[in-house]
């Protein structure tokens, strides 16, 4: 999958939130999103994920318009903004429900995924019973429920202890593994960091710099 | 099949935030039968040999207001137990698309891959909520009827007119046209009310929708004109109780005619919309 923002720009009633932003995103690296509070991360990730619409400019996946060829990604695991599960229902129902539109996802796959972010013991207590970490763990085992090929991530270590800060970063590394796309937008420098392999930095919707971490392969620059 | 498999989500997580509204309609429903049935005791006591039917509680609840006519000095009388009904069930389908938009549903709409499935499904669960509504409005009137020993007809009770304020009748009033009156123009009405709040609340809050649909209503009862909806759900608008009233089957194209162009105006429009955070929305 290649994803490439062309002289992407967005304005919200009269507002630019992002502009002239060009970038290209490939399977198998994860790119971390870097920039203060209102900087534009999560307004480009909302682009990407197809929720908006680029006011200027276009963004391509696998050559195709987003929104014009496509409406959404076609495989894409999301954690936007706090994640939104249903509290009358379980964490594997949750998940079982958000299951029930992929066609590649079984039943065992919901038990084997709440193992993954460290629910197996939770997995059939009511949503609104959880902690905001717990919560926080389910929103990411939705993200990368039916093994998608670009997974974006936002904030994903609100909430976190430590221990669940540590299994992000080996899930993280799975996807990447896994040949997976991984958007990470995050204010936490160290992790973002020690996760990404290349880094966009964004100020007032503009990107600023752009740091590669590590080169195709895994090799440090 | 992607579809019944998302109106299907959407039916289970949709009732869990309407359940308390229905409560609310069915104790509503329950109150306007009591109310109906203290009302009534005095006419039938003026009116022997006569009894309550079906027919009578649901134009006491459905038949809406006589013709106003704004004179100096005329105090509107304000319909409130037709409002009170109609204005709940455009209610009752208000909150959850949009607030279902800015949570888990924006994790089911990625995952659906399209808009169109999302708002279709969306209209559908609004068009079934009101008809659950109405549904369950229906079966407190049966049980209603049955326990204030009425007779399960059709037939309106001499008194009525006198209860509901009905000075003359335009002409006979026929069986089959009062039922069609009384049970699919209202909940057609409300229905059609329901895609206009569900269009309108892309570009507003949904709140605002609602008043919308208020207005139409509360016009509706003040002037008695073929081009405001409400005057359709009101039984006792029609052409064989008022001269100049309503024709039922032109308010069932209207229905049609704004019912449609709503749905399909809703559907364009989300294909442009914008989906940003709770803090975002307009």
């Amino acid at each position: 999958m290649s994803i490439i923002f062309e002289n992407v720009t967005k304005t919200i009633r009269g507002k630019t939130v992002l502009q002239g932003v060009t970038l290209s995103l490939e399977t198998g690296r994860v790119t971390g999103l870097r920039g203060i509070n209102g900087s534009g991360k999560t307004m480009l990730l909302r682009l990407l994920a197809g929720l908006i619409h680029p006011s200027e400019g276009k963004i391509t996946i696998d050559g195709k318009t987003l929104g014009k060829d496509m409406e959404f990604p076609p495989s894409m695991g999301l954690l936007i903004e706090n994640p939104a599960f249903l509290g009358q229902y379980t964490g594997a129902e949750n998940l079982e429900m958000l299951a029930s539109l992929h066609q590649n996802v079984a039943k065992e796959d919901v038990r084997t995924l709440l193992e993954k972010v460290g629910l197996a013991a939770d997995g059939d207590t009511k949503y609104r019973k959880y902690s905001l970490g717990m919560k926080q763990r389910l929103g990411i085992a939705g993200a990368i429920l039916g093994k998608p090929e670009l997974l974006l991530l936002d904030e994903p270590t609100n909430a976190l202890d430590t221990k669940g800060v540590e299994l992000l970063r080996e899930i993280i590394g799975e996807e990447r593994q896994r040949g997976a796309a991984v958007v990470v937008a995050c204010h936490d420098a160290a992790f973002l960091e020690s996760v990404s392999d290349e880094i966009y930095c964004l100020e007032n919707g503009q990107l600023t710099d752009h740091l590669i971490l590590r080169e195709k392969g895994g090799s440090k620059p | 099949m992607k579809f019944i498999k998302f109106f299907h989500l959407d039916f289970r997580r949709g009732m869990h935030t309407v359940w308390r509204l229905y409560l609310c309609g069915t104790v509503l429903f329950a109150l306007l039968c009591l109310d109906f049935w203290n009302r009534s005791r005095i006419f039938l006591e003026l009116y022997p040999g006569t009894s309550r039917s079906l027919g009578d509680l649901a134009l006491y609840i459905f038949g809406g207001m006589k013709k106003f006519i704004p004179t100096p000095g005329a105090v509107f009388p304000f319909p409130t137990v037709w409002l009170l009904v109609m204005a709940l069930a455009c209610f009752s389908s208000l909150w959850y698309p949009l607030e279902d938009l800015y949570g888990f549903g924006k994790t089911l709409l990625t995952a659906c891959q399209s808009r169109k499935r999302w708002y279709l499904a969306k209209a559908m669960w609004c068009g079934v909520t009101v008809s659950l509504y109405f549904a369950l409005g229906w079966v407190v009137l049966l049980l209603g009827c049955l326990a204030m020993g009425g007779k399960f007809t059709w037939t309106i009770s001499p008194y009525m007119m006198e209860l509901m304020e009905i000075t003359d009748v335009a002409s006979t009033v026929e069986e089959w046209r009062l039922t069609l009156q009384l049970t699919l123009l209202p909940w057609l009405v409300a229905v059609t009310l329901s895609q206009l709040q569900l269009c309108l609340s892309l570009w507003m809050q949904p709140v605002l929708g609602w008043v919308v649909s208020i207005v139409v209503l509360l016009s509706s009862a003040y002037y008695a004109s073929p081009f405001l909806l409400g005057n359709y759900a009101m039984a006792l608008r029609d052409q064989q109780v008022l001269s100049d009233g309503v024709i039922w089957q032109v308010g069932v194209l209207y229905c049609m005619g704004l019912l449609l162009p709503c749905v399909l105006a809703g559907l364009i429009s989300f294909q442009h919309t914008d989906i940003l955070g709770k803090e975002g929305k307009s």
